[in-house]
């Protein structure tokens, strides 16, 4: 099982990486994409899925559509066009990371490495 | 996947009126959670998964949804608002309300004395509220004997919050003003009058205009 506080980080990223993959998704959606995505090893929990949509819904990256599903109602995400921008940027921040992160933890790798 | 059973899904509707939600938008969302992964588990498993579901949407998560649902639904209508103001980035007929804005301003400019504003203020008030009140009435739920609101959609709840808004501001400009030397504000007086005036206007027209749209989406779904 993958660090609680590795998964917080990089939640937002997740979401939109997802959304910019599948044109719109729902909740729960979401979290069994993860899921099987990573089979099992990162569980997205509900306690930090949803407040972290509607904060990303607030901050009009992600905007919403209700539908009728099987006689309940559905909320949709969709990424909008700042959310669009946001992916690229979050993506190149997190692969930046990432190839630090490599080189601290081996260090025999040479300066140029690139993932 | 399995369809659940009337007692299943009473279980999962008891639970869920349990918790005091504000926004039905939240309770929606939440139940088709709950729905999702419960058809989900074979019938066996189904009071584990509840439980565990349970856990999950404690109140805390159900208050952070709710203050972040409440942000996007502010920050959505004063976008909106914002938006009925470039009049000239809307369709021809929405020119009408530009009139409709320059008249009202004129008819202040010219009865620019206490009871004239009053009066006018007044009667736009009398128009305004009940327009934005009967768009959005239907969306929420009173409790008239604790004086409160049940359950609301976010949208509609912050459309009445701001008429409030708009409501105090207006009770506490006409206490100024009709505390401020009799009809004579002076030249002083008359600036402040209309630099409060006006945006409270435009706050009010363009808040009007954004709860009959909202109006007409709802009616636009539910043909649909």
């Amino acid at each position: 099982m993958t660090n609680n506080n590795l998964i917080k980080g990089s939640l937002q990223t997740i979401i939109l990486k997802l959304l910019e993959e599948n044109e719109k998704m729902y909740g729960y959606e979401i979290t069994q994409r993860v899921k099987e995505l990573t089979a099992g090893e990162i569980k997205l929990t509900e306690g930090a899925l949803y407040p972290a949509l509607h904060k990303m819904e607030a901050d009009g990256l992600l905007s919403t559509e209700i539908q009728q599903v099987d006689n309940r109602v559905r909320k949709y995400y969709r990424l909008t066009q700042d959310g669009q921008k946001e992916v690229i940027a979050k993506m190149s921040e997190l692969q930046g990371f990432v190839e630090n992160l490599q080189r601290i933890l081996t260090p025999s790798l040479k300066p140029g490495f690139n993932i | 996947m399995r369809k659940l059973t009337e007692k299943e899904l009473d279980q999962v509707n008891k639970r869920l009126k349990i918790i005091p939600f504000l926004y039905g938008e939240i309770c929606d969302e939440i139940k088709d959670h709950y729905l999702s992964e419960l058809e989900k588990k074979p019938s066996d498993e189904f009071q584990d998964a509840l439980l565990q579901l349970n856990k999950a949407f404690n109140r805390s998560v159900v208050e952070r949804m709710e203050e972040n649902l409440k942000r996007s639904t502010e920050r959505a209508i004063t976008q909106m608002q914002w938006d009925k103001l470039k009049f000239w980035k809307l369709p021809n007929y929405n020119i009408l309300y530009l009139f409709l804005l320059l008249i009202t301003l004129g008819v202040v400019y010219l009865y620019l004395d206490v009871e004239g504003m009053t009066l006018m203020v007044g009667i736009f008030s009398l128009v305004c509220i009940p327009i934005i009140w009967f768009s959005i009435w239907k969306d929420i739920s009173f409790s008239l004997m604790q004086f409160r609101v049940n359950s609301a959609k976010a949208f509609s709840y912050q459309i009445m919050t701001r008429s409030g808004i708009y409501f105090y501001s207006l009770y506490f400009f006409c206490v100024t003003y009709t505390n401020w030397n009799d009809s004579n504000p002076g030249v002083f007086g008359t600036v402040v009058i209309w630099l409060i005036d006006i945006p409270l206007l435009l706050y009010m027209l363009t808040l009007v205009q954004v709860a009959l749209d909202w109006k007409q989406k709802q009616l636009h779904i539910l043909t649909r």
